[in-house]
């Protein structure tokens, strides 16, 4: 999947775990997970705007992407 | 308080679970009586000779009898329809309906319905052998419902396989 989600490093960052994002933004911890993981296939803007609320961050520092080669 | 969709979702399911108890049932039932009376037939026709019944020995037979195959067959298959759309309920209730499998269930639904058309227009028309005037009628048109439930059952399978395609590509979706 060439778009990749830098959660790990952001949560890091804002020294906040997995657990403590899903319980400020209205995402379940398994979705969170699969997002986490890179397994997700696609993420509603709704779902972004969130975690960039909690995070405060940009959806740009959020996600990257790493062309196929 | 229930909500709005569970009261007619249990109406359905007794419903269907009463209808596939009671095809299944009156399906052996026929067929035992099918079989009783393929074995019976001199004892049971020469009583009602004395009785004053006007029949022959081979007007009756073996028509009676197919036609009870007929309508056990027919009643069998019903019941097998009863017991596919009971599994796609109980999949509604368990709350993942939209799958291949239930698309699979809804279209030999269909073909169950053709089947019970077809096997009664044969009936029927074995029937139509039975000497008139007895007590015995049996008549099956061509049912148009019938067809028309049946093409419904499989437009509603392609729906369910389309349901399930768009509901798979919403897997994964954060």
């Amino acid at each position: 999947m060439p778009v990749t989600v830098k959660l790990d490093d952001l949560l890091h960052a804002r020294r906040m775990t997995l657990t403590e994002l899903a319980d400020r933004v209205d995402i379940t911890l398994a979705n969170l997970s699969i997002l986490k993981t890179g397994k997700a296939k696609a993420i509603r803007f709704s779902t972004l705007a969130a975690i960039c609320e909690a995070l405060q961050c940009q959806p740009g520092e959020l996600l990257g992407f790493e062309p196929e080669t | 308080m229930p909500d709005r969709t569970t009261i007619p979702l249990k109406v359905s399911s007794f419903l269907v679970k009463a209808g596939h108890l009671l095809t299944a049932l009156l399906s052996i039932g026929l067929l035992v009586v099918a079989i009783l009376l393929a074995i019976a037939w001199p004892t049971v026709l020469s009583e009602a000779i004395e009785q004053g019944a006007k029949a022959k020995i081979a007007d009756i037979q073996p028509w009676t009898s197919l036609v009870l195959l007929g309508a056990s067959l027919m009643l069998y298959l019903a019941a097998r329809m009863f017991g596919r759309l009971g599994t796609v309920l109980d999949s509604v209730s368990s709350g993942d309906p939209f799958t291949a499998d239930n698309s699979r269930r809804l279209r030999h639904i269909g073909w169950l319905m053709i089947a019970i058309q077809l096997v009664g227009g044969i009936v029927g028309w074995i029937g139509m052998k039975l000497p008139t005037g007895n007590d015995i009628s049996t008549g099956f048109d061509l049912n148009f419902s019938g067809i028309l439930a049946a093409l419904l059952a499989f437009v509603v399978a392609q729906l369910f396989e389309k349901a399930a395609a768009m509901r798979e590509e919403l897997e994964g979706t954060v």
